[in-house]
Protein backbone atom coordinates (compact mmCIF):
# COMPACT_ATOMS: atom_id res chain seq x y z
CA UNK A 1 0.00 0.00 0.00
CA UNK A 2 1.65 3.53 -0.88
CA UNK A 3 2.52 5.80 1.30
CA UNK A 4 0.63 8.52 0.53
CA UNK A 5 1.04 11.58 2.80
CA UNK A 6 -2.02 13.40 3.66
CA UNK A 7 -2.94 16.31 5.72
CA UNK A 8 -6.06 17.15 7.15
CA UNK A 9 -7.55 20.46 5.75
CA UNK A 10 -7.21 23.54 7.90
CA UNK A 11 -10.22 25.32 9.69
CA UNK A 12 -12.05 27.99 7.98
CA UNK A 13 -10.44 31.27 9.75
CA UNK A 14 -12.93 33.73 11.37
CA UNK A 15 -12.50 37.62 11.57
CA UNK A 16 -12.76 38.94 14.54
CA UNK A 17 -12.82 35.65 16.45
CA UNK A 18 -12.03 35.01 19.68
CA UNK A 19 -8.28 35.17 19.33
CA UNK A 20 -8.61 38.31 18.51
CA UNK A 21 -10.78 39.79 20.83
CA UNK A 22 -8.34 38.38 23.19
CA UNK A 23 -5.11 40.36 21.37
CA UNK A 24 -7.48 43.78 21.66
CA UNK A 25 -8.53 42.97 25.38
CA UNK A 26 -5.06 42.03 26.13
CA UNK A 27 -3.02 44.98 23.61
CA UNK A 28 -1.01 42.43 22.32
CA UNK A 29 0.21 42.59 18.73
CA UNK A 30 -1.63 41.39 15.96
CA UNK A 31 -1.19 38.42 14.71
CA UNK A 32 -0.18 36.85 18.20
CA UNK A 33 -2.83 35.00 18.57
CA UNK A 34 -4.38 34.94 15.46
CA UNK A 35 -4.07 33.70 12.32
CA UNK A 36 -3.10 36.70 10.51
CA UNK A 37 -1.93 37.27 6.72
CA UNK A 38 1.78 38.41 7.02
CA UNK A 39 3.49 40.05 3.43
CA UNK A 40 7.12 40.65 3.62
CA UNK A 41 8.34 42.84 0.66
CA UNK A 42 11.23 43.01 -0.49
CA UNK A 43 11.59 45.88 -2.79
CA UNK A 44 9.34 45.30 -5.45
CA UNK A 45 11.19 41.77 -6.46
CA UNK A 46 10.27 39.77 -4.10
CA UNK A 47 7.20 38.94 -1.51
CA UNK A 48 7.04 36.01 1.24
CA UNK A 49 3.36 35.87 2.25
CA UNK A 50 2.77 33.58 5.50
CA UNK A 51 -1.19 32.40 6.07
CA UNK A 52 -1.82 31.81 2.39
CA UNK A 53 -4.78 29.47 2.21
CA UNK A 54 -4.27 28.64 -1.79
CA UNK A 55 -3.67 30.43 -5.37
CA UNK A 56 -7.08 31.55 -7.12
CA UNK A 57 -5.00 32.41 -10.47
CA UNK A 58 -1.75 32.24 -11.42
CA UNK A 59 -0.10 33.82 -14.52
CA UNK A 60 2.92 35.24 -15.70
CA UNK A 61 1.98 39.06 -14.62
CA UNK A 62 -0.47 38.59 -12.75
CA UNK A 63 -0.99 36.35 -8.94
CA UNK A 64 -4.25 36.02 -7.04
CA UNK A 65 -4.41 34.14 -3.73
CA UNK A 66 -6.58 33.82 -1.15
CA UNK A 67 -5.32 34.59 2.49
CA UNK A 68 -6.55 34.59 5.62
CA UNK A 69 -6.92 38.53 5.90
CA UNK A 70 -8.67 38.04 2.42
CA UNK A 71 -8.00 37.82 -1.52
CA UNK A 72 -5.19 39.61 -2.53
CA UNK A 73 -3.49 40.24 -6.14
CA UNK A 74 0.03 40.59 -7.29
CA UNK A 75 0.55 42.46 -10.62
CA UNK A 76 3.47 42.34 -12.74
CA UNK A 77 5.81 41.21 -14.99
CA UNK A 78 7.40 37.48 -14.95
CA UNK A 79 5.72 36.44 -11.74
CA UNK A 80 7.05 33.56 -10.34
CA UNK A 81 6.11 30.82 -7.32
CA UNK A 82 9.56 30.69 -6.04
CA UNK A 83 8.04 28.46 -3.22
CA UNK A 84 4.96 27.08 -2.38
CA UNK A 85 3.73 25.34 1.31
CA UNK A 86 0.75 24.53 2.45
CA UNK A 87 0.70 27.64 4.41
CA UNK A 88 3.16 29.96 2.64
CA UNK A 89 4.46 31.52 -0.82
CA UNK A 90 6.94 33.33 -2.19
CA UNK A 91 6.43 35.33 -5.13
CA UNK A 92 9.49 36.77 -7.04
CA UNK A 93 9.50 38.49 -10.14
CA UNK A 94 8.92 42.36 -10.40
CA UNK A 95 5.73 43.51 -8.78
CA UNK A 96 4.28 46.20 -9.73
CA UNK A 97 1.15 46.42 -7.57
CA UNK A 98 -0.46 44.60 -4.81
CA UNK A 99 -3.57 45.03 -3.90
CA UNK A 100 -6.34 43.32 -1.51
CA UNK A 101 -9.52 42.97 -3.19
CA UNK A 102 -11.51 42.40 -0.24
CA UNK B 1 20.62 28.65 1.33
CA UNK B 2 23.49 26.58 -0.32
CA UNK B 3 22.43 23.75 2.48
CA UNK B 4 19.16 23.80 0.82
CA UNK B 5 20.39 23.29 -2.45
CA UNK B 6 22.77 20.83 -1.09
CA UNK B 7 19.92 18.67 0.31
CA UNK B 8 18.36 18.81 -2.38
CA UNK B 9 20.78 17.68 -4.91
CA UNK B 10 21.49 15.08 -2.29
CA UNK B 11 17.78 13.42 -1.80
CA UNK B 12 17.79 14.53 -5.64
CA UNK B 13 14.61 16.76 -7.41
CA UNK B 14 12.89 16.94 -10.58
CA UNK B 15 12.33 19.76 -12.89
CA UNK B 16 8.34 18.72 -14.41
CA UNK B 17 5.66 20.13 -16.74
CA UNK B 18 2.19 20.35 -15.90
CA UNK B 19 -0.16 21.47 -19.04
CA UNK B 20 -4.20 21.10 -19.31
CA UNK B 21 -6.61 21.18 -16.67
CA UNK B 22 -6.37 23.83 -13.72
CA UNK B 23 -3.16 24.90 -12.77
CA UNK B 24 -3.88 26.68 -9.84
CA UNK B 25 -5.84 23.68 -8.18
CA UNK B 26 -2.86 21.80 -9.07
CA UNK B 27 -0.96 23.84 -6.43
CA UNK B 28 -3.10 24.28 -3.99
CA UNK B 29 -3.80 20.41 -3.84
CA UNK B 30 -0.50 19.56 -4.39
CA UNK B 31 0.33 22.39 -1.41
CA UNK B 32 -2.30 20.42 0.92
CA UNK B 33 -0.95 17.51 -0.13
CA UNK B 34 2.53 18.72 2.00
CA UNK B 35 4.61 18.63 -1.37
CA UNK B 36 7.24 21.01 -1.86
CA UNK B 37 7.00 23.11 -4.87
CA UNK B 38 9.43 25.73 -6.00
CA UNK B 39 10.65 27.84 -8.93
CA UNK B 40 6.90 28.08 -10.04
CA UNK B 41 6.57 29.77 -13.82
CA UNK B 42 4.21 29.89 -16.05
CA UNK B 43 4.69 29.50 -19.67
CA UNK B 44 1.84 30.21 -21.92
CA UNK B 45 -0.46 26.93 -21.01
CA UNK B 46 2.23 24.48 -19.45
CA UNK B 47 3.14 25.04 -15.86
CA UNK B 48 6.69 24.30 -15.02
CA UNK B 49 7.56 23.38 -11.35
CA UNK B 50 10.37 21.62 -9.44
CA UNK B 51 9.73 19.34 -6.38
CA UNK B 52 11.79 16.76 -4.56
CA UNK B 53 12.14 13.24 -6.25
CA UNK B 54 10.40 11.18 -3.49
CA UNK B 55 7.60 13.19 -3.73
CA UNK B 56 6.86 13.36 -7.23
CA UNK B 57 4.74 10.63 -7.59
CA UNK B 58 2.40 12.03 -5.20
CA UNK B 59 2.04 14.51 -7.68
CA UNK B 60 -0.04 11.80 -9.98
CA UNK B 61 -3.41 11.96 -7.72
CA UNK B 62 -3.67 15.83 -7.46
CA UNK B 63 -2.91 15.82 -11.30
CA UNK B 64 -5.93 13.52 -12.09
CA UNK B 65 -8.28 15.01 -10.11
CA UNK B 66 -7.79 18.69 -11.95
CA UNK B 67 -7.25 17.04 -15.14
CA UNK B 68 -3.56 17.87 -15.70
CA UNK B 69 -1.16 16.02 -17.46
CA UNK B 70 2.20 16.09 -15.71
CA UNK B 71 5.90 14.74 -17.29
CA UNK B 72 9.46 15.00 -16.18
CA UNK B 73 11.74 17.25 -17.59
CA UNK B 74 14.74 17.05 -15.74
CA UNK B 75 16.44 15.17 -12.73
CA UNK B 76 19.06 16.06 -10.73
CA UNK B 77 20.27 14.71 -7.70
CA UNK B 78 22.72 12.24 -6.24
CA UNK B 79 20.23 9.75 -6.48
CA UNK B 80 20.05 9.76 -10.65
CA UNK B 81 23.73 9.64 -11.07
CA UNK B 82 24.26 6.62 -8.91
CA UNK B 83 21.62 4.74 -11.13
CA UNK B 84 24.08 5.78 -13.55
CA UNK B 85 26.63 3.75 -12.50
CA UNK B 86 24.59 1.13 -10.99
CA UNK B 87 26.25 -1.45 -13.51
CA UNK B 88 29.62 -0.59 -12.41
CA UNK B 89 29.51 -1.77 -8.85
CA UNK B 90 33.48 -1.72 -8.68
CA UNK B 91 34.13 2.07 -8.99
CA UNK B 92 31.39 2.38 -5.68
CA UNK B 93 33.28 0.27 -4.12
CA UNK B 94 36.35 1.14 -5.52
CA UNK B 95 34.95 4.84 -4.03
CA UNK B 96 34.10 3.49 -0.51
CA UNK B 97 37.19 1.56 -0.42
CA UNK B 98 39.25 4.57 -1.05
CA UNK B 99 36.87 6.36 2.09
CA UNK B 100 37.86 3.27 4.19
CA UNK B 101 41.63 4.04 3.31
CA UNK B 102 42.04 7.80 4.08
CA UNK B 103 39.96 7.11 7.05
CA UNK B 104 41.99 4.30 8.29
CA UNK B 105 45.47 6.30 7.26
CA UNK B 106 44.73 9.74 8.54
CA UNK B 107 43.92 8.19 11.88
CA UNK B 108 47.59 6.53 12.74
CA UNK B 109 51.29 8.11 13.03
CA UNK B 110 53.42 7.48 10.05
CA UNK B 111 55.94 9.74 10.61
CA UNK B 112 58.00 10.34 13.81
CA UNK B 113 60.88 12.90 13.59
CA UNK B 114 62.79 13.74 16.88
CA UNK B 115 63.99 17.29 17.27
CA UNK B 116 66.64 18.73 19.67
CA UNK B 117 68.65 16.06 20.23
CA UNK B 118 72.40 15.95 20.27
CA UNK B 119 73.77 13.43 23.31
CA UNK B 120 70.92 11.50 23.47
CA UNK B 121 70.66 9.14 20.71
CA UNK B 122 67.56 9.07 18.11
CA UNK B 123 67.30 5.30 18.34
CA UNK B 124 66.59 5.64 22.03
CA UNK B 125 64.36 8.51 21.97
CA UNK B 126 61.78 6.48 19.61
CA UNK B 127 62.01 3.14 21.77
CA UNK B 128 61.02 4.61 24.48
CA UNK B 129 58.45 6.90 22.63
CA UNK B 130 57.28 3.26 20.62
CA UNK B 131 56.87 1.96 23.91
CA UNK B 132 54.55 5.00 24.88
CA UNK B 133 52.63 4.26 22.03
CA UNK B 134 54.11 6.86 19.74
CA UNK B 135 55.29 5.05 16.63
CA UNK B 136 55.07 4.36 13.24
CA UNK B 137 51.58 2.62 12.34
CA UNK B 138 49.77 3.44 15.89
CA UNK B 139 46.58 4.88 16.21
CA UNK B 140 45.90 8.69 17.08
CA UNK B 141 43.12 7.96 19.12
CA UNK B 142 43.31 7.47 22.65
CA UNK B 143 47.11 8.71 22.92
CA UNK B 144 47.26 10.67 26.28
CA UNK B 145 49.81 13.25 25.16
CA UNK B 146 50.46 14.94 28.12
CA UNK B 147 50.57 11.94 30.53
CA UNK B 148 53.25 10.56 28.24
CA UNK B 149 55.11 13.26 28.19
CA UNK B 150 55.77 13.09 31.64
CA UNK B 151 56.19 8.73 31.29
CA UNK B 152 59.21 9.69 29.01
CA UNK B 153 60.39 11.76 31.19
CA UNK B 154 60.75 9.19 33.90
CA UNK B 155 62.20 7.16 31.46
CA UNK B 156 64.90 9.48 30.43
CA UNK B 157 66.69 11.30 32.81
CA UNK B 158 68.81 12.73 30.49
CA UNK B 159 66.20 14.48 28.70
CA UNK B 160 64.99 17.71 31.01
CA UNK B 161 61.88 18.74 28.41
CA UNK B 162 59.99 16.78 26.24
CA UNK B 163 56.74 17.00 24.17
CA UNK B 164 54.90 15.88 21.54
CA UNK B 165 53.47 17.17 18.71
CA UNK B 166 51.02 16.08 16.26
CA UNK B 167 50.67 17.76 13.04
CA UNK B 168 48.26 15.12 11.09
CA UNK B 169 50.01 11.67 11.07
CA UNK B 170 53.95 13.15 11.92
CA UNK B 171 54.20 13.08 15.33
CA UNK B 172 57.43 15.99 16.26
CA UNK B 173 59.42 14.92 19.49
CA UNK B 174 60.77 17.99 20.86
CA UNK B 175 63.31 17.20 23.64
CA UNK B 176 65.68 19.06 25.40
CA UNK B 177 68.71 17.46 26.97
CA UNK B 178 69.32 17.74 30.68
CA UNK B 179 72.80 19.95 31.53
CA UNK B 180 74.19 17.81 34.51
CA UNK B 181 75.38 19.87 37.31
CA UNK B 182 79.05 20.14 37.92
CA UNK B 183 80.24 17.73 40.74
CA UNK B 184 81.04 19.82 44.09
CA UNK B 185 83.76 18.71 45.97
CA UNK B 186 82.81 18.18 49.31
CA UNK B 187 85.55 19.84 51.54
CA UNK B 188 83.88 18.74 54.95
CA UNK B 189 84.75 15.04 53.92
CA UNK B 190 88.41 14.17 55.42
CA UNK B 191 90.84 12.54 53.46
CA UNK B 192 94.48 11.77 52.53
CA UNK B 193 96.57 11.61 49.98
CA UNK B 194 99.29 8.74 48.80
CA UNK B 195 100.81 8.34 45.90
CA UNK B 196 99.33 6.52 42.81
CA UNK B 197 103.51 5.03 41.54
CA UNK B 198 107.06 4.80 42.45
CA UNK B 199 108.87 7.83 41.54
CA UNK B 200 111.09 10.50 43.49
CA UNK B 201 109.55 13.48 44.72
CA UNK B 202 110.24 16.70 42.00
CA UNK B 203 108.05 19.32 43.14
CA UNK B 204 105.31 19.52 46.42
CA UNK B 205 102.25 22.18 46.72
CA UNK B 206 100.03 21.03 49.51
CA UNK B 207 97.00 23.34 49.52
CA UNK B 208 95.12 22.01 52.55
CA UNK B 209 96.25 18.49 54.84
CA UNK B 210 99.76 18.03 56.01
CA UNK B 211 102.64 16.91 53.67
CA UNK B 212 104.33 13.78 55.17
CA UNK B 213 107.00 13.80 52.53
CA UNK B 214 109.54 16.48 50.70
CA UNK B 215 111.09 17.31 47.72
CA UNK B 216 113.83 14.66 46.51
CA UNK B 217 111.88 12.00 48.37
CA UNK B 218 112.02 8.72 46.91
CA UNK B 219 107.96 7.34 47.27
CA UNK B 220 106.27 3.91 46.38
CA UNK B 221 102.59 3.22 45.03
CA UNK B 222 100.24 3.83 48.68
CA UNK B 223 102.54 6.02 50.06
CA UNK B 224 101.26 8.14 52.75
CA UNK B 225 102.05 12.17 51.07
CA UNK B 226 99.76 14.63 52.23
CA UNK B 227 97.32 14.02 55.79
CA UNK B 228 94.27 14.59 56.54
CA UNK B 229 94.88 14.61 60.34
CA UNK B 230 96.20 18.14 61.49
CA UNK B 231 97.65 18.49 64.67
CA UNK B 232 96.56 21.77 66.17
CA UNK B 233 96.81 23.01 69.84
CA UNK B 234 93.08 22.45 70.35
CA UNK B 235 93.87 18.64 68.98
CA UNK B 236 93.27 16.49 65.97
CA UNK B 237 91.92 18.24 63.09
CA UNK B 238 90.64 16.26 60.48
CA UNK B 239 90.75 17.55 56.61
CA UNK B 240 90.38 17.49 52.97
CA UNK B 241 93.41 17.20 51.92
CA UNK B 242 94.41 18.69 48.51
CA UNK B 243 98.13 19.03 46.91
CA UNK B 244 99.91 18.24 43.45
CA UNK B 245 103.02 16.36 44.06
CA UNK B 246 104.94 15.89 40.89
CA UNK B 247 107.25 13.11 40.96
CA UNK B 248 109.99 11.30 38.51
CA UNK B 249 108.68 8.28 37.43
CA UNK B 250 109.73 5.53 35.14
CA UNK B 251 106.87 4.26 33.03
CA UNK B 252 107.24 1.07 30.36
CA UNK B 253 104.15 -0.01 27.71
CA UNK B 254 104.88 -3.00 25.63
CA UNK B 255 102.78 -3.65 22.34
CA UNK B 256 103.34 -6.78 19.58
CA UNK B 257 102.62 -6.98 16.07
CA UNK B 258 102.47 -10.68 14.93
CA UNK B 259 104.62 -11.16 11.51
CA UNK B 260 101.77 -14.15 10.30
CA UNK B 261 98.31 -13.47 11.14
CA UNK B 262 95.02 -14.77 9.33
CA UNK B 263 92.25 -11.77 8.75
CA UNK B 264 88.91 -11.45 7.32
CA UNK B 265 88.54 -9.00 4.75
CA UNK B 266 86.28 -7.75 1.77
CA UNK B 267 86.91 -10.40 -1.35
CA UNK B 268 85.16 -7.65 -3.30
CA UNK B 269 81.49 -9.69 -3.73
CA UNK B 270 78.52 -8.33 -2.31
CA UNK B 271 74.77 -9.26 -1.84
CA UNK B 272 72.11 -6.94 -1.93
CA UNK B 273 68.67 -7.69 -0.23
CA UNK B 274 66.23 -4.96 -1.12
CA UNK B 275 63.07 -4.35 1.00
CA UNK B 276 60.04 -2.50 -0.22
CA UNK B 277 58.91 -0.40 3.58
CA UNK B 278 55.57 0.49 2.92
CA UNK B 279 53.31 1.69 6.08
CA UNK B 280 55.47 -0.76 8.40
CA UNK B 281 55.76 -3.36 6.29
CA UNK B 282 58.51 -4.83 5.43
CA UNK B 283 58.21 -6.43 1.95
CA UNK B 284 61.45 -8.66 0.59
CA UNK B 285 62.44 -8.29 -2.91
CA UNK B 286 64.92 -10.70 -3.07
CA UNK B 287 65.10 -15.06 -3.22
CA UNK B 288 68.21 -15.80 -1.99
CA UNK B 289 68.32 -17.02 1.49
CA UNK B 290 70.52 -16.61 4.68
CA UNK B 291 73.80 -15.71 4.04
CA UNK B 292 76.38 -18.44 5.11
CA UNK B 293 79.58 -16.59 5.24
CA UNK B 294 81.25 -14.15 7.10
CA UNK B 295 80.25 -10.86 6.31
CA UNK B 296 79.94 -6.89 6.82
CA UNK B 297 76.19 -5.82 6.75
CA UNK B 298 75.23 -1.87 5.64
CA UNK B 299 71.63 -0.83 5.48
CA UNK B 300 70.85 2.16 3.64
CA UNK B 301 67.35 3.57 3.78
CA UNK B 302 65.88 5.72 0.97
CA UNK B 303 62.53 7.27 1.86
CA UNK B 304 60.04 9.03 -0.41
CA UNK B 305 60.39 13.04 0.26
CA UNK B 306 57.56 15.46 -0.16
CA UNK B 307 58.33 18.70 1.01
CA UNK B 308 60.94 18.46 3.57
CA UNK B 309 59.47 15.43 5.49
CA UNK B 310 60.09 11.68 4.87
CA UNK B 311 57.69 9.65 4.04
CA UNK B 312 56.68 5.92 5.27
CA UNK B 313 57.19 4.62 1.78
CA UNK B 314 60.60 3.37 0.42
CA UNK B 315 63.17 1.17 0.15
CA UNK B 316 66.08 -0.08 2.46
CA UNK B 317 69.11 -1.69 0.81
CA UNK B 318 70.68 -4.02 3.24
CA UNK B 319 74.05 -4.55 1.59
CA UNK B 320 76.20 -7.69 2.67
CA UNK B 321 80.05 -7.19 1.75
CA UNK B 322 81.42 -10.62 1.88
CA UNK B 323 84.42 -11.28 3.89
CA UNK B 324 86.80 -14.20 3.45
CA UNK B 325 90.09 -15.36 5.52
CA UNK B 326 93.21 -13.76 4.67
CA UNK B 327 97.05 -14.65 5.34
CA UNK B 328 98.96 -11.25 6.01
CA UNK B 329 102.51 -11.49 6.46
CA UNK B 330 104.31 -8.93 7.64
CA UNK B 331 107.98 -7.97 7.22
CA UNK B 332 109.94 -6.57 9.96
CA UNK B 333 110.18 -3.35 8.72
CA UNK B 334 106.13 -3.47 8.39
CA UNK B 335 105.72 -5.23 11.78
CA UNK B 336 107.80 -2.48 13.21
CA UNK B 337 105.88 0.53 11.55
CA UNK B 338 102.83 -0.73 12.72
CA UNK B 339 103.76 -1.43 16.37
CA UNK B 340 104.99 2.22 16.45
CA UNK B 341 101.62 3.29 15.47
CA UNK B 342 100.38 1.48 18.21
CA UNK B 343 102.63 2.17 20.75
CA UNK B 344 101.95 5.92 19.77
CA UNK B 345 98.24 5.68 19.88
CA UNK B 346 98.94 3.83 23.66
CA UNK B 347 101.13 6.73 24.56
CA UNK B 348 98.44 9.05 24.16
CA UNK B 349 95.95 7.15 26.83
CA UNK B 350 98.43 6.09 28.88
CA UNK B 351 100.38 8.67 29.37
CA UNK B 352 98.01 11.54 28.69
CA UNK B 353 98.76 14.00 31.86
CA UNK B 354 102.50 13.02 31.92
CA UNK B 355 105.41 15.15 31.14
CA UNK B 356 107.75 12.16 29.11
CA UNK B 357 111.53 13.80 29.77
CA UNK B 358 113.14 10.38 28.11
CA UNK B 359 112.18 7.69 26.28
CA UNK B 360 114.16 4.69 24.90
CA UNK B 361 111.66 2.30 22.60
CA UNK B 362 113.00 -0.99 21.48
CA UNK B 363 111.88 -3.61 19.13
CA UNK B 364 112.83 -7.38 19.01
CA UNK B 365 111.48 -10.71 17.19
CA UNK B 366 109.86 -13.15 19.50
CA UNK B 367 107.93 -16.21 19.08
CA UNK B 368 106.53 -15.03 15.55
CA UNK B 369 105.94 -11.64 16.60
CA UNK B 370 107.55 -8.13 16.77
CA UNK B 371 107.53 -6.73 20.04
CA UNK B 372 108.15 -3.31 20.62
CA UNK B 373 109.06 -2.07 24.12
CA UNK B 374 109.51 1.50 25.43
CA UNK B 375 110.87 2.58 28.65
CA UNK B 376 109.87 5.91 29.36
CA UNK B 377 110.87 8.66 32.30
CA UNK B 378 108.30 11.42 32.95
CA UNK B 379 107.40 13.44 35.40
CA UNK B 380 103.50 13.43 36.77
CA UNK B 381 101.26 14.41 39.38
CA UNK B 382 101.49 11.34 42.16
CA UNK B 383 98.23 12.15 43.79
CA UNK B 384 95.70 9.99 44.56
CA UNK B 385 92.66 10.98 47.64
CA UNK B 386 91.96 8.42 50.11
CA UNK B 387 88.97 9.06 52.34
CA UNK B 388 89.77 8.84 55.79
CA UNK B 389 87.74 7.03 57.52
CA UNK B 390 87.36 8.11 61.30
CA UNK B 391 86.01 5.41 64.27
Amino acid sequence: MRNVRRRKPKRKHKKNGLPEKVERAFELPLGALSEATRIELMGNKRAVISGCHGIVEYDDDLVRMQTGSGMIRFTGRKLSISNLTEDSAVVEGEIQALEYLS
Amino acid sequence: MFLIHFLRWLFGWVRFCAEGGFPERLLNLAAREGIDLWGVRRKGEKLYASCPARQYRLLKSPARRTGMRIKIKKKHGVPFSMRRYRSRPGLLAGLAFFAALLWFLSGRVWVVEVRGNNKVSREEILKVMGELGVSEGKSLLGLDIPTLQLQALQKLPKLAWCVVNLQGSVAYIDVTERIPAPKMSDTNRPSNIKAARDGRIVSIEVYTGQAMVQKGDAVAEGMLLVSGVVESSVGPIFKRSQAKILARTQRQLKVSVPLKETRLLPSGRRILQPYLYFFTLRIPMFTNGEIGQENRLKVTETMLNVNGKNLPVGIINRTYELLEPNEIIRTEPKARELAQKLLDEKKKTELKSAEIVSADEKGRVSNGEYVLTGKYVCIEDICVEEELVIE
